[in-house]
């Protein structure tokens, strides 16, 4: 109840973001942008425009590739800023969970998958894994993967990377948290995995309330996808609003460019319709 | 063409082998180089005591008198003449004129009287100063002049012109000290564990018969090297061109690659001996020192080995069993009595059981009840000696002693035996340099350093010691060289008795020499091959022929 | 897995298990001495002869293997947890940790270590049995050797630390230590598998040349590097063709040694 209300009173998240790294000073630059609870967001622009630094930036560990993060970042009206790094482990994957980019790269190649699951499970649970299992592999059929032993036996190297990147959206998911950072989630994934991938997110969204940053330069997906859509260039965000209108009413020059560079469709407003 | 070039080869080949055969071929210069088996301990020639630092003391020693190591006859040499009076108390040298040392400092006599006030300060614990105590008192000098001087000393010493052979005169007043030497060479650069590097003396006295200065010498190398592998392999390259001592099976080995430079000088002076660590202070349990304290123990350990497999095994021969001290190659002092301790293991173990000792299911036990076990150390990187190791072993195992064989490099093997005295029992062979016994008194007299199983004893702990001291002390002072001997031979009965000493045996004197060393000839006397190094020549590239 | 491995892996079981079985193979202990027949040529009482103290060769070679064959791999064992331990620590801790780290395998490996080894075995008490003073000798390989390892681990733990999957990892809220353990270790396992083929022939290796410098392995207990020392001299090989059985064992013991792990490592 208490949470409802908070809620009520604010965004889940709000965030006020300046970024460096030793070799790209002004990665980010006073970025501010709120994300609602239950809502999808976009972050939108170009590769290398400071993107991923925002999730590293959230879910504080920036520190791992050695960059530095100054600014504000409020999740369910706290400041995690002064969060210890023991209250910050509470919150990753919890409250706060990522789906990153590459999805081969990013599951342990030496764990069967069925470990690494484990593993996401075991960060914030208590109990018997065998006791879990039935809720996991339950999770493993809603995201379209095959829910038997077999599946959990195999490693990395031995399933498709569509396979990979909903395991490693399950692991995301396994705690329900309040916020899915989803970081270029279908960029390694053809075209109809894609489709399925973001059919995914919108379910998830859909029936868990989960509210979910989605980074990516593809316009094409954050138009079916998201409520509303942030535009960052160079370290900054130059256009924010809803979906339809930064797509048929942009108002930045950037973001009609990154329109413009779209390949032809016949009908651009139709694509969100399925969902 | 090439028939014709072939011929002249041939031609020049002959001519120099007739020179080498001659000896007629003069060569100047050049450098010698042999091996050394470690780093000397000390440059300082009083207190040399290991052999590499009294190598580098013979090269770059001048003494008053030197003994021809081929007919141990004394010679002038830094004394022109000298003169024993006053009851073999006295000797009144006469020096040579007009003698530099190295450095350019003139020779007196009272470099003479500084050497002798050096070498018996009782702090220095000179070895060499050790010899010359012939009985309590001081021992006077009196300069007679710069070039004569007086020796006293508290009471007769026999022989004593032997002593002067090691006794290495030191100047007074040279600001280099005992580094300025009267020698032929004069010690240069030492790399640790590498090399001694001698450089020709330039002022050095002497001259040949022909007046050409000497030594021929350039320089001469001292290489350090324990493997003797390596050496002999040097030596067939040419990198080394004297072997003072091969092991048996390199030496059968080079007779048989190349006979003429495989020499075998007969019987030698050095013996391979085993001792226990007699020394009170010892850190050692002690139920072990009661073992080596006891004579019974170690004549029964001398009974188990079988010294006649020794000579055969370990020395393919060239080696006899050894009865004691002084080997039979030293005709005049020898016991000629003694004969080396039986091989008879049943007897040794029924000595010990006399004792209350017990063998136990294979195990001998001390009457404590403490397993007889103990460890031999000895210098590593000695096939012979680990061979001879490895028989004993295999002895003793037989009477059920536990014999742990510990190669050891030989600095710290020395440290063990002179410093620190941890160890059990140590199996070496020490060189006599001297065929005299009064140059074994810094062996025998239980006050010495050399005295291995128990140095620098204050008073003698042992009965037998003490008789040993007074004969040596008597033979020393003794002018009648009958007396002298009679007391020497009880000296070594003694020895034979008590057994401090396991005498093993007493190895022939293996070497090898180049043939393009001119004047090398093999003594039974140390040091072998380069007792006359100032006549040293070498024929390579590098000299100069005349 | 080939032929070629499957016969190298058949001829290693067989060296292995030969010198396990030595003292039923070989009817005369390694230590008794014929002394009537010394450098004796191989004939039917010893079918590489004796060596030059009438002690049967067969029989030396067997015992010898054991001690070598039983004490490298323990060595490597010793040498790669040593190795793994220092360069993840140093690889995973990263910054001053890592740079003090690297600069003391850096001097380990230029240090004197014959001299060292000398040092330290005279300062060991002198009387140690000689299987003691065997263990001593592979205790000091196995801890001296950590530093190029070392340096290779730390290497693998510095990408591993790196990695997407160690970031998602710590992303998901996984504790240091977890991830450490779960996700860092068990990648660096075929690294460290290799570290441990590598040095158990560079162990036989290095004990045959400490054994050849006196040190080491003492008498009588054999071992190759003490058999290796009796063929410092052409000369004596020519007389007696059996010497070279221990060179032609360990050649053999290496090679099988090589294409069957190497193999397996694939």
């Amino acid at each position: 109840m208490l949470e409802t209300v908070r809620n009520d009173f604010g965004p889940l998240l709000s965030v006020s973001l300046s970024a460096s790294y030793p070799d790209r000073p002004d990665v980010l630059q006073g970025v501010q942008f709120d994300v609602q609870p239950g809502e999808i967001l976009a972050l939108v622009g170009q590769s290398g425009c400071g993107k991923s630094t925002i999730a590293l930036c959230i879910l504080k560990l920036l520190g791992v590739k050695g960059g530095k993060a100054r600014g504000a970042i409020r999740f369910q009206g706290r400041d995690l800023e002064w969060a210890t790094e023991r209250e910050m482990r509470a919150i990753r994957g919890r409250e706060i969970a990522m789906v990153p980019q590459s999805p081969l790269s990013s599951l342990n190649p030496a764990l069967r998958i069925g470990a690494q699951l484990k593993e996401a499970w075991r960060a914030h649970a208590e109990g018997e894994w065998e006791a879990a299992k039935p809720r996991i592999l339950q999770l493993l059929e809603s995201v379209d993967l095959p829910c038997d032993e077999g599946f959990l036996r195999r490693v990395p190297s031995q399933i498709s990377v569509g396979q990979a990147q909903r395991v490693l959206i399950a692991m995301a998911v396994i705690h329900r948290p309040r916020l899915l950072i989803a970081d270029e989630p279908t960029s390694a994934l053809d075209l109809i995995t894609q489709r399925e991938v973001l059919d995914l997110f919108a379910r998830l969204n859909r029936e868990l309330n989960m509210a979910i940053l989605y980074i990516s330069h593809d316009l094409l997906s954050v138009a079916a996808l998201c409520h509303r859509a942030a535009v960052l260039e160079r370290g900054r965000i130059v256009e924010c609003g809803g979906a339809e209108q930064i797509f048929e009413r942009p108002a930045h020059p950037y973001t009609r460019r990154l329109i413009d560079a779209l390949p032809r469709v016949r009908q651009p407003s139709g694509i969100g319709q399925t969902f | 063409m090439s028939f014709q070039a072939a011929s002249i080869g041939a031609t020049r080949r002959v001519v120099l082998v007739a020179a080498l055969s001659l000896g007629a071929c003069f060569v100047q210069g050049g450098e010698l180089r042999f091996s050394i088996r470690s780093d000397p301990k000390t440059f300082d020639p009083l207190l040399a005591q290991d052999e590499a630092s009294e190598t580098v003391r013979y090269l770059t020693g001048g003494t008053l008198i030197r003994i021809d190591r081929r007919t141990q006859k004394f010679i002038p040499e830094l004394a022109e003449s000298w003169q024993i009076t006053a009851g073999g108390t006295k000797v009144v040298f006469k020096l040579r004129q007009g003698v530099l040392f190295s450095d350019g400092t003139p020779f007196s006599a009272d470099d003479v009287a500084h050497t002798f006030r050096r070498v018996m300060d009782p702090n220095l614990h000179s070895p060499v100063g050790d010899s010359f105590r012939s009985g309590p008192g001081e021992i006077k000098t009196e300069v007679q002049g710069p070039a004569r001087i007086a020796v006293t000393f508290p009471a007769a010493l026999a022989g004593m012109e032997r002593l002067f052979d090691q006794l290495t005169i030191v100047s007074a007043r040279s600001p280099k000290k005992e580094r300025a030497t009267l020698g032929p060479f004069v010690a240069g650069e030492h790399k640790p564990g590498s090399y001694v590097m001698f450089r020709r003396n330039p002022n050095y006295w002497k001259k040949d018969a022909a007046g050409r200065r000497l030594p021929y010498l350039d320089s001469v190398r001292a290489d350090i090297q324990q493997n003797r592998d390596l050496e002999l392999l040097r030596f067939k390259r040419g990198e080394v061109q004297l072997i003072d001592t091969l092991d048996p099976e390199l030496f059968d080995r080079l007779s048989a690659d190349s006979p003429g430079e495989a020499r075998n000088a007969g019987a030698s002076l050095e013996s391979e001996m085993l001792w226990f660590n007699q020394v009170a202070a010892a850190p050692l349990p002690s139920y072990k020192k009661a073992w080596f304290r006891s004579k019974d123990f170690r004549r029964a350990v001398s009974s188990a080995i079988n010294r006649g497999d020794l000579c055969r095994l370990a020395y393919k021969g060239h080696a006899d069993p050894a009865a004691g001290p002084i080997s039979g190659a030293n005709r005049l002092w020898v016991n000629a009595k003694l004969t080396p301790h039986v091989f008879e293991p049943q007897a040794a173990l029924a000595r010990l059981q006399r004792g209350g000792f017990r063998l136990d299911a294979g195990t001998l036990r001390d009457p404590q009840g403490n397993v007889v076990e103990f460890s031999l150390a000895t210098n590593s990187g000695n096939k012979t000696r680990a061979r001879i190791a490895a028989l004993i072993q295999q002895d003793l195992a037989k009477m059920g002693i536990r014999l742990n064989v510990v190669p050891l490099d030989f600095p710290s093997l020395i440290e063990r035996m002179t410093r620190t005295y941890d160890y059990e029992a140590c199996l070496l062979g020490l060189v006599n340099v001297d065929l005299d016994p009064n140059a074994q008194m810094n062996v025998w007299l239980s006050s010495a350093g050399n005295h291995q199983w128990n140095p620098k004893q204050k008073t003698p702990e042992t009965p037998w010691e003490a008789e040993i001291d007074r004969l040596m002390l008597a033979q020393s002072s003794a002018l009648d060289p009958k007396k002298r001997k009679a007391a020497f031979d009880r000296v070594q009965e003694i020895v034979w008795e008590e057994a401090p000493f396991l005498y093993l045996v007493n190895k022939h004197a293996l070497a090898a020499v180049s043939r393009s060393v001119l004047n090398a000839s093999p003594v039974a006397l140390w040091p072998r091959l380069y007792w006359n190094p100032e006549f040293l020549q070498v024929a390579n590239q590098m000299a100069r022929t005349r | 897995m080939t032929t070629a491995a499957k016969v190298a892996g058949v001829l290693l079981l067989a060296v292995v298990a030969t010198s396990l079985a030595a003292g039923l193979l070989s009817p005369v202990s390694y230590e008794t001495q014929f002394r009537e027949s010394p450098n004796a040529p191989p004939c039917r009482q010893f079918p590489l002869g004796t060596d030059e103290l009438g002690r049967d060769r067969l029989a030396r070679l067997l015992y010898g293997s054991r001690v070598s064959l039983l004490l490298a791999p323990a060595a490597a064992g010793l040498s790669v947890a040593l190795s793994a331990l220092i360069g993840i620590t140093a690889g995973y801790a990263g910054g001053w940790v890592e740079r003090a780290t690297m600069a003391a395998a850096d001097l380990f490996v230029s240090l004197p270590w014959l001299f060292l080894l000398l040092t330290v075995r005279a300062l060991i008490p002198l009387n140690v049995t000689p299987w003691a003073s065997i263990l001593i000798t592979f205790l000091l390989l196995g801890v001296l050797s950590w530093a190029p390892g070392a340096r290779v681990i730390r290497s693998g733990a510095s990408a591993l630390k790196r990695s997407e999957f160690a970031l998602l990892a710590r992303a998901s809220g996984c504790p240091k230590p977890r991830l450490l353990w779960k996700h860092i270790l068990p990648n660096l396992r075929p690294l460290m598998a290799a570290q441990f083929w590598i040095a158990i022939p560079v162990f036989i290796l290095s004990e045959a040349n400490l054994g050849m410098l006196g040190l080491g392995i003492a008498e009588p207990l054999p071992s190759w590097g003490g058999l290796l020392g009796e063929l410092q001299d052409p000369g004596r090989i020519a007389g007696n063709p059996a010497l070279l059985a221990p060179a032609v064992l360990l050649t053999v013991f290496l090679s099988c040694f090589q294409s069957v792990f190497s193999k397996e490592d694939k």
